[in-house]
Parts: C-alpha cells; sequence; structure tokens
C-alpha cells in the first residue's frame, strides 16, 4: 500500500517538535505553534495528530513527573524519531520541488 | 485559593469516554489543564476558561473525524470508509439530506404503523389458544345481528353437539360500594365455562361451576389484576389476598372467587368485574342481550355447525311463537373476531391508503430532490470518469449514497412508528380495538425494510442512473453552462413533479370531504338545545329499590327537588341521552301495517323517558301530545311519542296520531297508542340511522340519565345538583356528568381525530407538491438562465418570457391533476360512510382541490422564473 505524505497539521507539529529540540510535551508545541502562525491552534487536533503520528512510528513518547503538575496528572512526552525526521526532509523536498520556477511565473503576470 | 479550570459538562465526558480509553481521557483532560494555566497567566482566567470549554467541545468532534481510538485498529475497512465518506457528503448539504430523511421517515413511520395495525386486526389470530376455533353465535336478520336471549341460549346449551363449549356473556355496568365510596364500574355477567372456552387461566383462584349459576346459588365472581389491586387493596404480589373478599355490586355481594391475568385479550379489556349469571325462567323469548361465544369441536367445520343452529332455532321457533314471529331471522356463525374488531376495516384502509400515498409522494419528491443535486454535481461526477472511475462504480457511488438516505428514513420511520404505537390506545383506542397488541414485530419491521427499499429502489435508482453523466467528457464539456445539458435527466424531473401532483390530489379531496363533513357534523342539528343543558347518570343499586313503584316515587322526588333549585328551569329522566348515548331497540307490529309473513318487524329505537324529559331537552312537540306523569302508573292504557322520522317512515303524508302497535313482537296483549309526534333527536350519532325513535312512559329504572335545564352556565349549578342527589341516596353514584356541548363534543371525537389526521397528511402533501414544482421550475430557469437573458436582450418583453417559462411547468402540473383526479376518483370512496352529508365523490371539492394545487403551482413556479425575468441580461450573459 502506497505511503501517503505528510497532513499539513501533521508538518505543523513535528516541527514545533523539532524546533524543541526533538522532544516535548503537547502544551508548549501548541504555544510554539500558534506563536508562530499567528492562530489559535486546537489543542484536541494537536492531542490527536500526535498520537497517530505515534501509530505511525514517527514519534514515540513515554509519561512523567505525576507531582509537578497543576492537574497532577502524569504528562506524556514526545521524541521525534529518525523516521519521522526524514518524513519531515522529505516532505520539504516536495514542497521545495513544487514551488521551484513560480517566482519567475509570478512575475511575469 | 488556586483557580481551577471550569468543570466538564457531561454530554462531553459521556462522549469522550466513548470514544477514547480513560487513560487517554485523563490525558487529554491533563493536558487541557496544563493549557488553561498557560491561557491565563498570559490572557487571564477569563480568556482561560473559555479557551478550556472551546478545547472540550472540539474534542468529541475532532476524535470522530480523527478516527483514533487507541484500543481501536487503526484500519477501517474500506467499506466502512464508503459510508463514512458518503455521511460526510451528506452532511454537506443538511437541509436536503434532512428533509428526504423526515419526509420519506414519516411516510414509512406512518405505514409501519398501520400495517402494523393491520398485521393485528387482518393477519394475527385473536390472543387466544387456538382462536381459530372461537365464533361469535348471533341471530341474522339482514340488515341486522342479534344477541341470543337467555331462551336462545339454554336451547343452544342443551341441544347443540357441534360446539366443545359455548358461553353467553351480558355486558352492563354496575355501582361497586367500597365503603362510602360507590362508583360505576363495567360488570360482564358469565355463564360459566366463559373463561374456559377463551383459554383463560386465573392467576389465582378458579372460575364458576354449575352450582354458581344455579338460581339461588351463591353469587360469585371473577375481578381482573388491576381491580383487586387498585379497589380491593391486595398487594400486586399477593393477588389470593383477594380471594374469599365479598364486593358489592348494585347492592349485591359476590365472593372473589378468582384473579385474572394482566393480560386476558380484548373481549371485556375494559371490564373490571365478571360476575356469575344465574338465569331465572324466562317468561317470553326476549330480550336479546346475551352475547354467545362458542368454540368448534374438534374436526367440526363451520358450515356444520351453521346447519346444526339453524335446526335448533327451527325447533325452538313454535314453542315462542307468541311473542316471537320474526320467521325470517336464523341462526348464525362467524368467526369471534368480527365481534371484537366490529366495522373498523374502511378506517383501516383508509388510513393505510392514506399513508402509502404520502410514502409515495416523500419518495418521489427525494427522487426530484437527489436529481437535482446529483446534477449539480455533475461536473465532480465527470472528473472522476475522466479519471478513471467507471460509469457503473459512480452510479454505486451514487446509489450507495441513496441508500444510506434511506436506512436513514427507515429508521426514522421505525422510531415513529414505535411511538405511534404507544400513542394510539390512548387515542384511538376507544374506536379501534385491539391497538394495546400493536408491536414492531419481526413481521413489520420486515414490511418497514421491505417498503424502504423500495422507495430506495426508486428515488435512489432513478437519480443515480439518470443523475450521473453517460460519459466523461459530455459532463465535462458542459460544465457549468447546463443550457444544453440532461434533457432525458429533465424529462424524469417534470415526470416526478407530475406523479407528485398526481398523489396530491386524492390526499387533498380526502381531506377536503373530512372537512366539509366536519363542518357539517359541527353544524347538524341534534335536535336538542345545546346551552343551557347538563346531563348526568344517577345509578341505583337495583337490590336497594326491588320495587318499581317506589323507584318511580324516588325519580319524581328527584326532580322536584332538582327542579326547585335556583336557576333549574327543568329535569328530565330517561335511559338514554342524545346524541350516541341510546342501546335499546325494539321490534313492534302495526295495526294498520300488519308485517307480511316470512318479513321481518320493524324495529325502532325505544327510549324510557318521564313526562318532563322532551321538555327539558328543548324538543319541539309537532302533533298531539307529550308524555305525562299519568302515563307512568302501571295501570295506564299503554300510550308512545314518536318522532318525525318514525312518523313519516311508517304514515308518510298521514297522521300518526291514535295509531296502534304491539311491542316487542307480542301477538297477545294490550295495543300501544301513538299519542303524539315530536322533532327528531340525533341518538345513533351524526349520520346514524336509528329507523326512527319511540319514546315510551317513563318505568323507574336504577340508572337513568338526569338531564337539566338552566337558565345560565349549568356547570355552576353541579355542585348544588350533586348534593341533593347524595340527600336522596349517599350511595348512588354520580357519573358521566356532561353539558350539552360537551355531549356533541365528544361524540364527534373520532371524526375530529380523523379530520385532524388527514388534513395534515395533506398539508404535508400539498408542501411536497409544492417543493417539487418549485425545484423543477427553478432548475429549468437556471438551466435557460442564457437563453431567456438572449430573449429579454433580442426585446422580448418579460412577460412573454415569464409566460414561457410558466406555461411548461404548469403543463406538467395541469398532466398531473389530471391523473389525481382520475386517482382521487379511486381513492375518496374509501371515505364511504366516514363522511357526513357530503357525497365521496364529491365534483365541487374535487375541483376546489384542482383550483388550490392550480394556484399553489402556479405561485411556486412564478417565484424563480420572475426572478429570472427580473435579472439583468448583460450580467447574465458575461457570466456565461
Amino acid at each position: 500500500m502506497g505511503r501517503k505524505g505528510l497532513g499539513e497539521l501533521e508538518q505543523q507539529v513535528l516541527l514545533a517538535l523539532l524546533r524543541m529540540g526533538g522532544e516535548g510535551y503537547s502544551v508548549p508545541m501548541v504555544v510554539e505553534m500558534e506563536a508562530r502562525s499567528g492562530q489559535e491552534v486546537s489543542q484536541a487536533a494537536v492531542f490527536i495528530v500526535l498520537r497517530r503520528l505515534e501509530d505511525k512510528g514517527l514519534v514515540s513518547s513515554r509519561m512523567e513527573g505525576a507531582g509537578d503538575t497543576a492537574s497532577g496528572r502524569e504528562r506524556r512526552y514526545f521524541k521525534l524519531e529518525a523516521e519521522g525526521l526524514r518524513r519531515l526532509e522529505e516532505a520539504r523536498r516536495l514542497a521545495e520541488r513544487l514551488w521551484d520556477g513560480i517566482d519567475s511565473v509570478w512575475e511575469e503576470g | 485559593m488556586t483557580r481551577r479550570p471550569p468543570a466538564t459538562p457531561h454530554w462531553i465526558d459521556w462522549l469522550m469516554r466513548r470514544l477514547l480509553t480513560s487513560a487517554d481521557v485523563e490525558e487529554a483532560l491533563g493536558e487541557l489543564h496544563d493549557l488553561w494555566v498557560h491561557v491565563e497567566a498570559t490572557a487571564g482566567v477569563v480568556e482561560a476558561d473559555r479557551r478550556y470549554l472551546r478545547e472540550l467541545r472540539r474534542y468529541p468532534l475532532r476524535l470522530v473525524g480523527g478516527r483514533i481510538r487507541r484500543a481501536r485498529p487503526p484500519e477501517v475497512g474500506p467499506a466502512l470508509r464508503s459510508v463514512a465518506r458518503n455521511i460526510r457528503g451528506l452532511a454537506r448539504t443538511p437541509v436536503l439530506t434532512s428533509s428526504i430523511v423526515l419526509t420519506v421517515g414519516l411516510g414509512l413511520g406512518g405505514c409501519t404503523a398501520i400495517f402494523a395495525v393491520a398485521d393485528v386486526l387482518f393477519f394475527r389470530p385473536l390472543p387466544y389458544p387456538d382462536a381459530d376455533r372461537l365464533v361469535w353465535i348471533h341471530t341474522e336478520s339482514p340488515p341486522n345481528r342479534f344477541n341470543f336471549s337467555v331462551v336462545d341460549f339454554q336451547a343452544l346449551e342443551a341441544q347443540q353437539t357441534r360446539f366443545s363449549r359455548v358461553a353467553a356473556v351480558q355486558a352492563l355496568s354496575g355501582t361497586f360500594v367500597d365503603e362510602d365510596v360507590s362508583e360505576r364500574v363495567s360488570v360482564w355477567r358469565i355463564t360459566p365455562g366463559f373463561f374456559e372456552l377463551l383459554g383463560i387461566v386465573p392467576a389465582v383462584g378458579r372460575t364458576a361451576g354449575s352450582r354458581e349459576a344455579a338460581s339461588g346459588g351463591p353469587r360469585t365472581a371473577l375481578v381482573t389484576a388491576a381491580f383487586a389491586t387498585t379497589r380491593l387493596g391486595v398487594p400486586p404480589d399477593d393477588l389470593a389476598g383477594a380471594l374469599g373478599t365479598s364486593i358489592e355490586v348494585d347492592d349485591v355481594s359476590y365472593e372473589v372467587i378468582g384473579v385474572l391475568p394482566e393480560r386476558s385479550g380484548p373481549l371485556g379489556a375494559r371490564t373490571q368485574v365478571f360476575a356469575t349469571q344465574q338465569f331465572q325462567a324466562p317468561e317470553r323469548r326476549g330480550p336479546f342481550f346475551q352475547i354467545v361465544l362458542g368454540r368448534l369441536a374438534d374436526g367440526v367445520e363451520t358450515a356444520a355447525a351453521a346447519d346444526e343452529l339453524r335446526a335448533i332455532n327451527r325447533r325452538i321457533f313454535p314453542l315462542w311463537r307468541s311473542s316471537y314471529q320474526d320467521e325470517r331471522a336464523t341462526w348464525a356463525v362467524v368467526p369471534l373476531g368480527e365481534l371484537v374488531h366490529g366495522n373498523v376495516d374502511g378506517l383501516v384502509v383508509l388510513l393505510a391508503a392514506s399513508v402509502g400515498l404520502l410514502l409515495l409522494l416523500a419518495t418521489t419528491n427525494a427522487a426530484s430532490l437527489l436529481l437535482t443535486r446529483v446534477r449539480s454535481r455533475r461536473r465532480e461526477l465527470a472528473v472522476r470518469i475522466a479519471l478513471g472511475a467507471s460509469r457503473a462504480r459512480v452510479v454505486g457511488h451514487l446509489a450507495a449514497e441513496s441508500a444510506l438516505l434511506a436506512l436513514a428514513g427507515g429508521l426514522v420511520g421505525v422510531l415513529l412508528a414505535w411511538g405511534l404505537a404507544a400513542v394510539m390506545p390512548i387515542v384511538a383506542g376507544s374506536y379501534i380495538p385491539r391497538l394495546d397488541e400493536v408491536s414492531l414485530g419481526g413481521r413489520t419491521l420486515a414490511f418497514t425494510a421491505l417498503i424502504a427499499a423500495s422507495s430506495w429502489l426508486l428515488f435512489g435508482l432513478v437519480s443515480s442512473v439518470r443523475g450521473s453523466p453517460d460519459a466523461g467528457l459530455s459532463g465535462l464539456r458542459d460544465g457549468g453552462r447546463s443550457a444544453t445539458e440532461g434533457a432525458p435527466t429533465q424529462r424524469v424531473q417534470r415526470l416526478l413533479v407530475a406523479v407528485q401532483i398526481a398523489v396530491a390530489v386524492p390526499l387533498l379531496a380526502a381531506s377536503g370531504l373530512i372537512a366539509t363533513s366536519m363542518r357539517n357534523l359541527q353544524s347538524a342539528e341534534p335536535g336538542f338545545e345545546v346551552d343551557g343543558l347538563l346531563s348526568l347518570r344517577v345509578s341505583l343499586a337495583a337490590a336497594r329499590y326491588p320495587d318499581a313503584e317506589q323507584r318511580q316515587g324516588l325519580w319524581w322526588n328527584v326532580e322536584e327537588r332538582l327542579a326547585s333549585l335556583p336557576g333549574v328551569l327543568s329535569v328530565g329522566v330517561s335511559d338514554s341521552r342524545p346524541p350516541i348515548e341510546a342501546y335499546n331497540y325494539n321490534n313492534y307490529d302495526l295495526e294498520d301495517r300488519p308485517t307480511p309473513v316470512g318479513e321481518n318487524q320493524p324495529v325502532a329505537c325505544w327510549i324510557s323517558a318521564d313526562a318532563s324529559y322532551l321538555e327539558t331537552l328543548g324538543v319541539p312537540l309537532l302533533e298531539g301530545r307529550s308524555l305525562t306523569r299519568d302515563d307512568e302508573y302501571p295501570d295506564a292504557p299503554p300510550v308512545i311519542v314518536v318522532d318525525e322520522t318514525w312518523a313519516r317512515r311508517h304514515f308518510p303524508g298521514e297522521s300518526a296520531i291514535g295509531r296502534r302497535l304491539r311491542e316487542g313482537g307480542a301477538t297477545s296483549g294490550p295495543w300501544t297508542t301513538v299519542v303524539g309526534v315530536v322533532g327528531d333527536v340525533t341518538y345513533a350519532g351524526f349520520g346514524g340511522e336509528t329507523g326512527g325513535t319511540v319514546y315510551a312512559p317513563w318505568t323507574g329504572l336504577t340508572q337513568p340519565f338526569v338531564v337539566v335545564r338552566a337558565a345560565g352556565d349549568p356547570v355552576t349549578l353541579l355542585a348544588s345538583i350533586r348534593q341533593e342527589l347524595r340527600a336522596l341516596d349517599p350511595t348512588a353514584p354520580v357519573t358521566d356528568v356532561a353539558t350539552g356541548e360537551a355531549l356533541i363534543s365528544s361524540s364527534l371525537a373520532e371524526p375530529r381525530h380523523l379530520t385532524v389526521l388527514l388534513i395534515a397528511l395533506s398539508a404535508l402533501a400539498l408542501g411536497l407538491a409544492v417543493i417539487g414544482v418549485y425545484g423543477v421550475t427553478a432548475h429549468a430557469v437556471q438551466g435557460r438562465r442564457g437563453d431567456i437573458a438572449v430573449r429579454l436582450a433580442l426585446g422580448g418583453t418579460p412577460r412573454r418570457v415569464l409566460g414561457m417559462v410558466v406555461r411548461s411547468t404548469m403543463a406538467i402540473s395541469l398532466a398531473g391533476m389530471l391523473a389525481g383526479v382520475l386517482a382521487a376518483r379511486a381513492f375518496t370512496p374509501l371515505l364511504g360512510g366516514m363522511v357526513y352529508r357530503v357525497d365521496p365523490r364529491d365534483p365541487a371539492t374535487l375541483a376546489a382541490v384542482v383550483v388550490v394545487l392550480a394556484v399553489v403551482s402556479l405561485a411556486a413556479c412564478c417565484l424563480p422564473a420572475w426572478r429570472a425575468v427580473r435579472s439583468d441580461p448583460a450580467t447574465v450573459l458575461r457570466q456565461d
């Protein structure tokens, strides 16, 4: 079965994880994505995307630190896996190929 | 104090816990909490709370759309995926989708509910063991069927050999007295073997034996479980506690020997007490109050049993000739269902036909709407075909989509039918029997599936096959410009609209007829003055007043005391009250017009009324004199007063005064003389036939109606009337209180229900037909807007262009109406017997329906056409 490319939100989440040093917790990721896009990012969507990425093997996760959180619950930390990194690079190359030469077209128009 | 995020709404929590494992729910809430802390620190608590709730609400939606459930394998089957895709597709056009699902669901629900009723009445046997062996034995004297007398039953019981059992029952009501409280209850007097015949075994206790049926034997009764718990105070789990209790009905004590099970069938379903009958030795053949049931013996054919019945009747006829001469009347036997069901077939057929038409209309409408939808997606579908999807696949996709609609409609229908099944016994239980047996069983659900599938075939396949592009390129070429597009599709759509109109006509005609009938009923002359009338029933315990003279005196007393109350103009007493409560019909032989040998004696409604009854009702005296108190003495010469119908029936163009007759088929005894003729009063319901009414002098019965004419509002008198009656006999319950208006209104309950139902159905039909006409015109105009613009640009007047568009749609409407008129000719006769003073084929109603439909469809097609004409041709042409 053919492997599908990364979705837009998947890409954004992986990039946010990468910016945080390849490992992080979802709330700072949401904050980072909002700061960069200037739009509200749905926490619910990020929650789901992270778990889907984990199902696909692009990230992994572990639970940590029940005592020091505001809610008193454990947090799940996600880590970018090698496959995830590879897929990000692939996505970037694809985007560059798609955009290649567009500037000259625009200038003509 | 540490702040906390708002509480999670219950419904979100409920949904999340169904979509996620509980560990995941905890994680999600933990993350939201952390987000809340972050937002609170940066934007304040108000914003943090808002964001928190917003995110919470997103969770269920995202979880459904994002298809993760960690416990569930991430890969769903392709079939399921395509269903999900179809659902998403339909959800993009919510108005269209919901209108199809609801209208088709309504049609399916109505059909399902009526089928469930018909299933019970026509196909399911009565809920008794071996019910096909159960019969109703009666006297057949066409067009009437009479019950048996005690003489008949005793002869039958002694001589018959074809039945394993016969039983008789007399349906009465009685006054149940419990300490100080007394009330009327339905009491059936049964012969031993009644329950054995039906196969009903008491929940506790036993049934009566022959010793208890013998005159002078111990008085025994069985009661229902409901009666035992509510009236005798026995706990439901210890019904045996009721056994041996003594109950007082009409001042006679009965020992309770058994309690019936919770459900014991439709016969006597509203009866609480089944007392054992004790026959006295009869002096004459009548009266005929015994309902006789039989269970055919094993291996005996109905025909053989009928032969024997006729033979027994012939044998006893000579013995009782002095009190019964109807030689042509025979004994006959029909399935017990005919007794239980009565005359309800016509109503059920009418309802079935109505909802069937509605379903057809809803289905056609759905086909038309879907066709429009598919056409608007032509480009998308053409792209799919161009990209390699086969046409079959596109058709399959469309068919799957419509199958989902049919399925959803089916679900709505089943839900609706389920609701109707629960409501029907309450609303219509009084005139449609066995509604409590209606359930959505396997056969009914299979029927629903079948009609849902048929309607899917109609709307799904028409739209997907006719709507999908033939070849990829043509669809692409047409693209947004649809001037040349889909001529065959247009034809199909026009045909669908014609069908919708054609189906709407009979429904509208039926509702027009029933509405006219209802208006006639409401304005019908009941024959008495409605305003200021109050009536009620007083029930004396027969055992307390054994002497007729004593009762007579009591009623005179009642009249005098009530008449002396301030505000009361007059008071009367009778065993009947208009417009539907008269139960006694008598046969008689006229002195001047003796019944020829071999013919049935005339029968008329026979009312026992006191001297002031007719005056209190406000019935005009037309000829002769009214009844007087002197007529009520036992030694007074027998006289009667008759109504106009009776006088005209027997003595057209002559005076009925002074004519004489003998009652009840007696050949000897005194003649009864007609002394007066009064106006007609309705006793058998509006439209009911009584063959005229005879008023005989009051004989002091125990459970009469008392009628009171008040100067003002009669309701204000009720308290003082009750008080007077209580003073006379505190144990006599006062029931069935009704003003004149209430009497009329309650007699119209059944036609009113039917009227409301048919008008609602036809309003829906009209609405759907209008949507259809509007849709097809709008689409045609949309397709021809370039054409219209060119005509307008070239100087065509808007009027002419408008006329052109409207003409083509109206042609379809008119064709539909023509077909509809023919359909209505077949449909409206189903109303026969249910409409009052209207011909079910009334051409005026049909004409009015056609005019209404023409006007409405003209409006529906003018609107889009007018809009097209008003648009600026230049703009339209530029767009294209």
